[in-house]
């Protein structure tokens, strides 16, 4: 395991980095928060030990930087103090550290806490469980290549931007982002029940064949309620069920299952239809090719105030130089192309929701 | 849970810091240990403290000198962490003195804490000097 070192004092990130590498693990040493904070963006490090008093950035003020932000995977950080009193256990605790070491340290105390943050690191794997499954749902379908871990990074990089917005600063924070990240992509898990001739039928699909592909909504909805209900602690999985019900629901009520509109819409949904329908205009199908950026942008944010909410399109705009690093980042190949016959944007809009 | 162990002993803040049988400065055992018993790790961490101490020890005294106690107080505390981590236990002592002392002010006491710590350097140096 990689594990960032965050002092400015030279002997004890000397003294950690002999010991930690000494017990396995590999170690990089950041001298202040800022430099720890850039190097932790490549999330390349799941464990941070850091100082408590370091310049321009303490080690709580680094901790809050951390959990307010999303990095991907949880970081597990441990807080080196040598202040006295459990007002600085509340403190840093209350930024989001998860354990402390006392300054200065011993190695055996050291090695069991770090072994102790590998431990629970250890419990991601259901997370990394669940995208599987996400993966293992979308396999029937040849075409979509990266798809899932594109929408979720889309529907995060909009969460953060709405995290700033005074509409939903309250609703949104580093947890929100965390747990719409791993949830989103099992909004279609509810595919594995639709038939192959309807889910891999290549051209436009009848009127009834359309009814059959609506009820994975209800279908993935009602799996992972299942889910939630039997396994202690799935109460994260709600978030997982409003999106696989509701992701094709219309902000004008026009969409389905339901037929719910607006703000009666979870907002985890409203973001994941967005990121869930510009991945599929901007990838090539059996029965399309992958149109531009521009040419997505635009029928999405035709579909503002109809089919989608106006402030989450408004959202996906800002973000466009992130979402199309995104895009260029997991490709799945293909270079999008404008295609030769257009029909309405709404229709299209409407054909890949 | 986490747990701190913030108590020190009480002798270790006494006017005998410096544990027996151990260097005049140092707890070697103590920072050996802490070292994974590298002598190499722990030669270079001494003669780093040494350099940190040349330049940290004047600096504490231009701050005070200059009325600075917040000042004080915050390269004091940088010391004390300093020293501890390299297990030696009389710098620790004065500079967690001087922190006290800077902390509530008390300039008298902080330069008379300064003036130990002065010593202790140029000890050090001088033992730097003769090996």
């Amino acid at each position: 395991m990689n594990v960032l070192i965050a002092d400015d004092d030279e002997s004890t990130t000397l003294t950690l980095s002999h010991a930690l590498e000494a017990f396995g693990y590999s170690v990089t040493v950041a001298h202040d928060g800022l430099e720890a904070i850039q190097l932790l963006r490549s999330g390349r490090y799941r464990m941070l030990i850091s100082d408590w008093q370091m310049p321009g950035m303490s080690g709580p003020e680094l901790c809050r930087e951390i959990r307010q932000r999303h990095m991907g995977r949880y970081i597990y950080i441990i807080l080196l103090t040598s202040f006295s009193g459990s007002e600085r256990v509340i403190e840093g605790l209350e930024a989001g550290a998860d354990d402390f070491i006392a300054k200065p340290f011993n190695p055996s105390e050291l090695r069991v806490r770090v072994r102790a943050g590998e431990r629970l690191l250890g419990l991601e794997t259901r997370e990394l469980t669940i995208f599987a499954l996400a993966k293992l749902a979308e396999s029937r379908d040849q075409e979509t290549g990266e798809h899932l871990e594109r929408m979720r990074e889309y529907s995060r990089v909009i969460a953060e931007d709405l995290s700033r917005t005074p509409d939903f600063r309250e609703e949104i924070d580093g947890e929100y982002i965390r747990l719409l990240y791993l949830t989103s992509p099992l909004h279609d898990i509810g595919k594995v029940a639709i038939p192959d001739t309807v889910l891999l039928k290549p051209g436009r699909l009848t009127a009834e064949e359309f009814e059959i592909m609506k009820t994975h909504t209800l279908l993935g909805a009602k799996t992972l309620e299942d889910v939630a209900a039997s396994y202690p602690g799935g109460g994260f999985l709600k978030m997982a069920r409003d999106i696989a019900l509701t992701h094709h629901e219309r902000y004008d009520g026009k969409g389905y299952p339901s037929g719910i509109s607006g703000d009666e819409i979870p907002l985890a949904a409203r973001i994941t239809s967005v990121a869930d329908v510009y991945d599929a205009l901007t990838s090539k199908r059996v029965y399309k090719e992958a149109f531009t950026h521009e040419l997505a942008r635009e029928i999405i944010e035709d579909g503002a105030g109809t089919q989608f909410d106006p402030r989450v399109v408004a959202s996906f705009v800002r973000c466009e130089d992130e979402i199309l690093a995104i895009k260029n980042r997991f490709h799945d190949g293909y270079l999008g192309q404008e295609p030769h016959t257009l029909p309405s944007r709404s229709v299209l809009a409407e054909s890949y929701a | 849970m986490a747990t701190l162990e913030m108590t020190r002993p009480a002798a270790e803040l006494s006017g005998s810091p410096t544990p027996a049988g151990t260097s005049a400065h140092f707890d070697l055992p103590q920072l050996l240990d802490r070292c994974l018993g590298n002598m190499r790790l722990v030669d270079k961490l001494i003669s780093g403290f040494r350099r940190s101490l040349a330049t940290n020890v004047p600096a504490l005294r231009g701050l005070a000198d200059a009325g600075d106690m917040p000042g004080v107080a915050l390269l004091a505390h940088r010391l004390k962490g300093e020293a501890a981590n390299v297990a030696a236990p009389d710098v620790r002592h004065w500079a967690a003195r001087i922190e006290d002392f800077a902390t509530r002010e008390w300039s008298d006491e902080v330069t008379d804490a300064i003036g130990h710590l002065e010593q202790i350097s140029c000890d050090l140096q001088q033992g730097a000097a003769g090996a």
